[in-house]
């Protein structure tokens, strides 16, 4: 197990090493060049020419990228060529929005998720069944934008029960970033019921598809296990029905289910992107999404990097719980 | 066994969702637009974006001036809603007889919100710091636009720029000296990109005093900057200035707010919901088809601003058959400004019927630029000789002040020029590309606009035209004289004879179609009808200093 998390951990580095050079090269090679997307509409050629090199721009590609490579091992992911802040303290900062808003949404994915895919699993063929994954369906299909516009305007401006967007005040005291935390760590608990109204709806918004999609699988992976040798035995046995789900269906109908949470974890990144615009949540989306309009090389490169080093290591996560979840898997 | 908790959930559920469907607006926070106005209070105010950096003379950006006018001022300033030049920083100025010398008198007795004076040595200060790129001060990093309108206006840095020294003659006394005479020099000085800054906040931090964790950016201006403040991409707040030497006319110390919370929150519809909950006071930057859902919703308001801006059609007149002048007159002959205007605009804009806005010298009033005939442009392209005209229409992919809704704009233009013949293929890109495209002449025609920065006519038409180089690059015996008109009339300090001078550019650029001016738009604000006194000015932002909330 170890050996096998070391090689995986190893093999990291070549993937994130392709991963920076197709980075670099795309954000360097689609037309537009950031001193144009700074300047004004009326910028002539002198202008981008003054500010591109003052960026230290007209230096040949491969010696740019040689140079922020460098950098990068020396564990700098260099400035915004904009606004000249630390690229990693920019992530730093807005790292734990995200992280907040996507923990969540998977947590209530997840949990739902499994109550309602096991529920209909176990009264197949009821209403139990056939509404939550009517719902499901709707909620795959439903497209982030519109669902949070829908609900902005029902919780936030109709029934005014919910703060419309952003994450609300900062805590006095940032320790961990995650608002929710902060103000508990801090005793504030008006501060931190303030910190979930402002999460709940973006939250739950961003849940939907996660949750839709671990729903239906819970429910076909409790179909197939019911049908089980081992199940009809344990049913013969006369234990309660709590025991059977959770002892002998769940545990065994939870390996697939794994798998589907582990990609959704990377489906939730993205899906992050547009509840985060939906929302003006400050998160990485809004940071991202104005780089790459202003082609803040630095910035576009070093989030891009980070994100991919997240989802391998959620991969790699997602591998060894297998093993964990089953005997009968072995890394070696 | 069904779980009761489940039927209990499901109930909540399908309550909530209907309950929500029922309910109707809600009548608000319980507030009418007679309320008495009061002093104090906070002003919530939201944005697309957050300030690029709180130095004003680094930044362009209407969200990053937003925020800076409110803490920095200049010299002079601008009457609200005209581009008149009265007194600010300074109480009154002399210039010398061949106009090249400008000398001002600074209100005395001003102090930067750090507690140190303002004069002649910090007004030295500030211009040195931006026109002279080895001043010691000198951020050493590129900040968001690198002096970009101090370049822009002032002709360039060092050698280049047009004022070539600024001097204290005493405490309260400053002189500047250019080049040549220079037509727009009060018009300039009076833009909030040229800002005082406390020379000791730029001493104390030249990198990063503009920065989020800056330990001070401090003015004179009406609101002032705490440290810490500053939560960037998400909010600023701004306290009170209570030194602010500026009281109202009745005698009472300005201003009337305690606060304002300037909040970026990038997606309009979301920043239109938050003012429709009431989280924010007041916004801007929203699209026409949004005014419907402002004016019907009784708690809010939509103050109107003066129109500063031109939409225009860009033509590449090297590339056949725009080359060809008929074809170019047709062009601007065959598009129904006016109805687009009411439908499309939802009546915010007006036909452009010149590249100078109204109340800017050198606007002619009886100007036209070709009035819409269809008939008309049928026979000018049949003089022309030419038929199955197809060209590329590029559509830039964001709303901007003058062309709101652009894909639909362009596609309005498409269809009133398929009558006449022509047949257009609609083309966009992201905007940077765009920008870079439209410098490079890589269209045939685009879309694109500007928003005036200081009513001075130079910063229109030579603008779009004294390059000669790029943007279409209008070159023709009929440019170059324009261009040398332009050049006389920017050295020029008679406004009688600049207003001539004007006139003759608009009537060369009309006679050679270089480009086409489709609307003047314009870019209200929307607020809740608790807030008075905010007076929208048309060069795009303006500071808070009279807004009132009345409870």
């Amino acid at each position: 197990m170890v050996r096998y998390a070391t090689r995986r951990i190893l093999a990291l580095i070549p993937t994130l090493f392709g991963v920076s050079l197709v980075v670099f090269l795309m954000i360097h090679l689609i037309p537009g060049d950031p001193a144009s997307a700074f300047l004004r509409e009326n910028a002539s050629a002198e202008d981008v020419a003054r500010v591109t090199e003052r960026l230290g721009l007209n230096k040949p590609l491969p010696q740019q990228y040689v140079d922020w490579l460098g950098r990068i091992l020396r564990l700098d992911l260099g400035e915004s060529l904009h606004t000249s802040l630390p690229v990693a303290g920019q992530l730093a900062a807005k790292l734990p929005a995200t992280a907040e808003l996507a923990i969540t949404a998977m947590v209530i994915a997840t949990v739902v998720g499994l109550v309602l895919g096991v529920v209909a699993g176990m009264r197949r063929n009821t209403a139990l069944d056939f509404g939550p994954m009517a719902l499901g369906l709707v909620g795959v299909s439903m497209p982030i934008f519109w669902l949070g516009l829908m609900a902005i305007y029902l919780f936030a401006v109709n029934l005014r029960v919910l703060p419309p967007s952003t994450r609300g005040p900062e805590p006095d005291q940032v320790r961990t970033g995650f608002y929710t935390i902060d103000y508990l760590l801090m005793g504030d608990v008006s501060g931190f019921v303030n910190a979930v109204s402002f999460l709940l709806m973006p939250s739950f918004v961003l849940a939907t598809v996660p949750l839709a999609v671990i729903a239906r699988q819970t429910r076909s992976a409790m179909l197939e296990v019911l049908h089980q040798d081992y199940v009809r035995t344990a049913w013969a046995k006369g234990l309660r029905e709590r025991r059977v789900v959770l002892r002998h269906v769940m545990k065994n109908a939870l390996l697939p289910v794994i798998t589907v949470v582990g990609l959704q974890v990377g489906l939730l990144l993205s899906g992050a992107f547009l509840t985060e615009t939906v929302f003006s949540w400050p998160g990485l989306a809004t940071y991202v999404v104005a780089a790459i309009n202003g082609r803040d090389y630095p910035v576009v490169q070093g989030t891009v990097l980070i994100f991919a080093v997240i989802f391998v290591f959620v991969n790699l996560l997602v591998d060894l719980s297998y093993a964990w979840l089953d005997p009968r898997i072995k890394y070696s | 066994m069904r779980p009761k908790w489940f039927n209990a959930f499901a109930v909540a559920v399908i309550s909530a969702v209907v309950l929500g469907a029922c309910t109707t607006q809600q009548p608000g926070s319980g507030s009418s637009p007679t309320a008495a106005a009061r002093q104090g209070g906070t002003f919530r105010y939201g944005q697309s974006g957050d300030a690029a950096a709180l130095d004003p003379w680094n930044v362009t950006d209407g969200n990053s001036l937003q925020i800076t006018e409110q803490i920095f001022e200049s010299l002079v300033a601008y009457k609200p809603q005209t581009f008149e030049i009265v007194p600010n920083l300074a109480d009154s100025w002399t210039t010398s007889s061949d106009k090249t010398q400008w000398t001002f008198k600074l209100h005395p007795g001003i102090k930067f919100t750090d507690g140190t004076d303002f004069d002649a040595d910090a007004v030295v200060f500030n211009f040195d710091r931006a026109r002279n790129t080895k001043f010691q001060y000198r951020n050493s990093k590129p900040v968001a636009d690198d002096y970009g309108y101090y370049s822009d206006m002032w002709g360039g840095f060092d050698g280049d720029s047009i004022i070539t020294k600024v001097e204290a003659v005493d405490k309260t006394t400053v002189r500047f000296t250019t080049k040549t005479a220079f037509g727009p020099f009060l018009a300039n000085m009076g833009m909030g990109t040229f800002g005082l800054v406390s020379p000791k906040s730029i001493k104390d931090n030249p990198d990063g005093f503009m920065l989020p964790g800056s330990q001070g950016a401090a003015g004179t201006g009406p609101f002032m900057f705490k440290p810490g403040s500053w939560q960037k991409d998400q909010q600023i707040t701004l306290e009170r200035n209570p030194n602010y030497w500026r009281k109202d006319d009745k005698g009472v110390q300005l201003p009337y707010l305690d606060k304002v919370v300037i909040r970026a929150i990038p997606d309009t519809q979301s920043r239109l919901a938050e003012l429709k909950a009431g989280t924010i006071d007041a916004m801007r930057d929203f699209t026409p088809a949004d005014i419907s859902a402002i004016k019907a919703d009784p708690n809010l308001q939509l103050i109107s601003r003066p129109s500063f801006n031109v939409g225009y059609l860009g033509i590449n007149i090297h590339k056949a058959p725009l080359d060809k002048l008929e074809v170019r007159k047709a062009i601007a002959m065959a598009i129904n400004k006016q109805a687009i205007a009411d439908s499309i605009y939802a009546g915010q804009a007006k036909p452009a019927t010149q590249f100078l806005p109204k109340g800017v010298v050198g606007y002619d009033e009886s100007a036209d630029f070709y009035k819409y005939s269809q008939d008309e442009a049928k026979k000018l392209l049949q003089q022309a000789g030419v038929s199955n005209v197809t060209v590329d229409l590029w559509y830039m992919p964001v709303s901007r002040p003058y062309y709101p809704e652009p894909k639909k704009i362009a596609e309005a233009f498409a269809s009133d020029l398929a009558k006449v013949g022509i047949t257009v293929k609609l083309q966009s890109i992201d905007w940077t590309t765009y920008r870079t495209n439209a410098r490079k002449n890589a269209m045939d025609m685009w879309l694109l606009g500007w928003t005036g920065d200081n009513g001075d006519p130079d910063n229109w038409v030579c603008v779009f035209f004294c390059n000669t180089k790029e943007n279409g690059s209008w070159d023709s015996a009929t440019a170059q004289q324009a261009v040398k008109t332009m050049k006389d009339a920017a050295t020029e300090t008679d406004n009688a004879k600049r207003d001539q001078l004007y006139k003759q550019v608009s009537g060369l650029i009309k006679q050679d179609v270089p480009r086409i001016p489709m609307f003047n738009a314009e870019v209200p604000v929307a607020a809740s009808k608790k807030v008075q006194g905010y007076i929208p000015h048309p060069k795009g932002s303006e500071e808070f200093t009279l807004v009132q909330i009345s409870k």
